[in-house]
């Protein structure tokens, strides 16, 4: 157990943070594919909310994300917004950022609020049948 | 019935397949004799070489793979030990086999004298009290057809038969041809959208032809009058010239020279329009026979994943047999236009729902022996397959000579349901589409479902997934038809566009009857969503009320005619767009559970667009009652109760928790905040309330409600600028859950939601 922490303890890991309103978000930077401008991104009638609606990726419809409407944070603006593309389950997902996201390295053991665990995140957030 | 030549070239690719794998898993076996799993997959390939070579009437071929199976068989139990003797033997039967099927493949007949030549040689293997002890010099000239010569030895029959095992044919991953078909499908969705801007720059083209033309002619008629005449102006304007004034008869005055510079241009544009009219015809001719090329590239990728239907019907041959028995019954399969290509794709999801079909075709359908005796049937039952195409829809009949669907007894049940009153009248064929809903699969009664699989709602469901409709006619007596319509190829369709408050969705084509106009005096009086369709009445539903329930009129300028099981239903939409060809992607899994769409387009432009299923519009969530996608809307939304004298702090408050998807009630006082509690019973989740109000103070009114049994468990939360501890301690006393001081701290509040489980933590 110890000889594992303390090989963890040297590691840093690279995540990429993007901003919904005050609100700061981070995803593990190697699960995110590329970031894209948002050009136009169209409602999906009888979705949830926090589905802000689809917008077309390479030839494949994929769904954008607005935290804001599953985090308690103030109405954002997505005017000149970006979407962070991760691939989850072998097909991508698109997190809308208020601003250009940035990386950071942390420590991996230093805990941090607001990773977005995406396995976790699809499981509980994906339209079920 | 499935014609010969066609059964035989699906045999042959699938023998193909098993002579590789039995020859490289006895080498592997020969390495690990122990492996079971091994043992059971070769024990299972040669089972299934049999059975398809027996259908093919291969008697040779099936019964030396029987041997093999035989052979496997008694290895995987142990009954035989492996040695090299027995691999010789088994690679023996494999040869044997591999020049059977390259006979057939040549198409020659099987040569009885391989059988008596395999089956000695096991007779000798065995013979020794069952060790395998043949003498080696035994399996020195085994080889029993020298494959290279036979080959050279035979020349004529068919070429594509001589082609099977001498490398005509590449296997390729499905993978990849799935890869390319999307490309292709990509392809076309572009050519599409070049055709019709290419069509629209055809137009413009024509206008500036045309207003070129016009200005060519005006310019003409202009400098006809001015190019050489004299402008008596021009001396009148610039007296200071008539110095010249014997020069002017060899000067052309500015009028002259513009005129004429304006016909020099005016002729060169009109040379340029006619090149670029020219070019643009010779642009159009190539965009159009690249459409050609294009779409006879695609027809024949997509060609490469269609497969007969009658391969598919091979399948269950064998079940068919197998449940017969087990219902003590005799049946036959008869298949009519297995040619019939389809895509593979829905080829395969096809198999569940026939199987199903089948299955109660067997087990309800098709009568016992003695009673089809008795009725003056033939003994044995008859399935029928028949298979036609039409359009880019193929039609599936799967009939059987049972007893048919006994109607009263669906009847009593729907009364039972309080589907029809009992004095109803429904029609036959009203009847027999009820057996398509979810409750029929748990009654035994009524003998529709062979109460295992899927019942008939889940048969149906599954085929909506590849925009297939199924419906059902039946005559007691003589038996039952199923009817799928399924289009042929499922990537590629035809849709028609429409739209809903100006977002644009499509639907297939194929599942649209017609499309008329629309006027709500059309509904029919005392029913609100029904309509008359060529005299009977249909239900309809506005698009609007697809996503919420809604008590608005229904509005909307046309109705489609969507084709369901056994029945019509009509959507009402805003507007008719269009319709274009196009591919339909299935729908990105995090929105999986939006079972109301097929799936998404994207236009030649970049639109997106959702594909609408009519079949679960209708049927499922109108049986169903639940809509698994507003619940998702409107579970989570709490309600909370703002009470606050200043109308800008209500405000303020409600729109920061309307934000957050909180539902906010507001009252300005204590006596108002009790009148909405206890006499409208609002239910609320939480109170925020101020502490001086008139009418009725903060700390009366959480004493009022904590005093009251049905309200005292909501949790209330003091908003005041009275920031002393004095206050404080007065309501928290009280009984107030919570102390907040103006003007309030944002993430305060938000801590106080998620501590009383308002918003995600």
């Amino acid at each position: 157990m110890n000889n594992e922490k303390q090989e963890g303890a040297n590691q840093d890991r690279t995540y990429c943070v993007f901003k919904v309103s005050d609100r700061e978000f981070l995803l593990p930077a190697e699960i995110v594919k590329e970031i894209v401008d948002v050009v136009r991104i169209f409602p999906i009638p009888g979705a949830p909310e926090y589905v802000y609606g689809a917008f077309p990726l390479r030839g494949s419809v994929t769904p954008a994300i607005d935290m804001s409407k599953i985090y308690p944070i103030e109405e954002p603006s997505y005017v000149n917004a970006k979407l962070l593309i991760v691939e989850v389950e072998k097909e991508n997902i698109g997190f809308l950022s208020e601003t250009t996201p940035y990386l950071v390295t942390f420590d991996v053991d230093i805990h941090i609020e607001d990773i977005i665990n995406i396995e976790e995140f699809f499981e509980k957030y994906r339209i079920k049948k | 019935m499935l014609e010969d030549s066609e059964l035989r070239e699906c045999f042959l690719l699938e023998a193909e397949d098993y002579i590789t794998i039995l020859n490289r898993g006895i080498l592997e076996l020969e390495n690990s004799p122990r492996n079971n799993a091994l043992l059971e997959d070769l024990f299972r390939v040669a089972h299934t070489l049999k059975g398809a070579a027996a259908l093919m009437s291969l008697t040779v071929t099936s019964n030396i793979a029987h041997k093999m199976e035989d052979i496997l068989e008694d290895l995987k139990d142990r009954k035989i030990e492996l040695d090299p003797n027995v691999i010789r033997l088994l690679l023996y039967q494999v040869d044997a086999l591999t020049g059977l099927i390259h006979d057939t493949a040549e198409g020659k007949g099987e040569r009885h004298e391989i059988e008596q030549q395999v089956l000695q040689k096991v007779e000798e293997l065995f013979a020794k009290d069952g060790a395998a002890h043949a003498p080696s010099e035994l399996w020195s000239s085994t080889k029993p057809i020298p494959l290279e010569t036979e080959r050279r030895r035979s020349p004529g029959r068919r070429k594509e038969d001589k082609e099977f095992f001498s490398g005509n044919f590449v296997k390729v991953d499905i993978r990849k041809v799935e890869q390319m078909l999307n490309l292709m499908n990509e392809a076309t969705i572009k050519k599409n959208y070049l055709i019709e801007k290419a069509k629209k720059a055809g137009e413009i083209a024509d206008e500036i032809l045309f207003s070129g033309k016009r200005l060519n002619r005006e310019v003409n008629t202009f400098v006809d009058q001015y190019a050489y005449t004299l402008s008596r102006k021009r001396n009148h304007v610039e007296p200071l010239s008539s110095e010249f004034g014997e020069l002017e008869f060899d000067r052309y005055d500015e009028q002259n020279l513009f005129s004429r510079k304006l016909q020099e241009i005016a002729n060169d544009l009109t040379e340029a329009i006619k090149e670029f009219s020219e070019l643009y015809e010779l642009f159009y001719d190539d965009v159009r026979s690249l459409n050609n090329l294009i779409k006879r590239l695609r027809s024949d990728v997509s060609e490469t994943r269609m497969a007969e239907i009658g391969k598919l019907f091979l399948r269950f041959l064998r079940p068919v047999k197998d449940l017969a028995g087990q219902f003590g019954k005799e049946v036959s399969l008869q298949v009519l236009g297995g040619d019939t290509k389809i895509d593979r794709v829905i080829f395969e999801r096809l198999f569940d729902p026939l199987m199903h079909l089948m299955r109660n075709a067997i087990g309800h359908g098709i009568e016992e022996i003695d009673v089809r005796l008795k009725k003056g049937k033939t003994k044995e039952g008859l399935i029928l397959f028949s298979v036609k195409s039409q359009n880019d829809t193929i039609i599936l009949e799967i009939s059987d000579d049972g007893q048919g669907i006994d109607t009263d007894e669906l009847f009593k049940e729907s009364v039972k349901r309080e589907l029809f009153r009992p004095e109803d009248n429904p029609s036959r064929e009203e009847l027999l589409s009820l057996i398509f809903l979810p409750w029929f699969t748990t009654t035994e009664r009524v003998n529709l479902t062979s109460g295992r699989g899927m019942g008939m709602s889940a048969v149906r469901k599954e085929l909506a997934t590849i925009n297939a409709t199924i419906d059902v006619s039946s005559e007691v007596g003589k038996g039952t038809t199923f009817r799928i319509r399924v289009p042929s190829v499922l990537a590629i369709m035809n849709l028609i566009v429409f739209s809903y408050k100006n977002i644009e969705f499509e639907i297939p084509v194929n599942l649209i009857e017609e499309i008329i106009k629309f006027d709500s005096s059309d509904l029919l009086e005392g029913s609100p969503h029904m309509i008359n369709y060529k005299g009977k009445p249909i239900q309809v539903k506005s698009f609007e009320e697809v996503f919420r329930s809604t008590n608005n009129a229904i509005s909307g300028q046309f109705v489609l005619i969507c084709n369901l099981s056994n029945k019509k239903a009509g959507l009402i939409v805003d507007n008719v767009l269009g319709q274009e060809e196009t591919i339909i992607k299935p729908l990105n899994n995090f929105l999986e559970g939006l079972s109301l769409y097929a799936g998404t387009t994207i236009a030649g432009d970049g639109k997106v667009r959702f594909v609408i299923n009519p079949i679960i519009i209708f049927e499922e969530q109108a049986y169903s009652f639940s809509n698994p996608t507003l619940k998702s809307e409107t579970s989570e939304s709490k309600i909370i109760l703002v009470v606050d004298d200043s109308l800008s702090v209500r405000k303020y408050v409600s729109s920061f928790l309307e934000d957050k998807q909180l539902k906010v009630y507001t009252a300005s006082n204590g006596i108002e905040a009790l009148k909405m509690l206890d006499v409208d019973e609002l239910q609320v989740d939480l109170i925020i309330s101020d502490l001086e109000m008139p009418e009725m103070h903060g700390y009366e009114l959480i004493s009022r409600i904590k005093d009251s049994a049905r309200l005292k468990q909501i949790p209330i939360v003091v908003l005041t600028s009275r920031g002393t501890d004095k206050h404080r301690e007065k309501a928290m006393e009280l009984g107030a859950a919570d102390y907040l001081i103006k003007p309030f701290d944002e993430k305060a509040l938000i801590n106080i939601l998620r501590k009383f489980f308002l918003i995600p933590a």
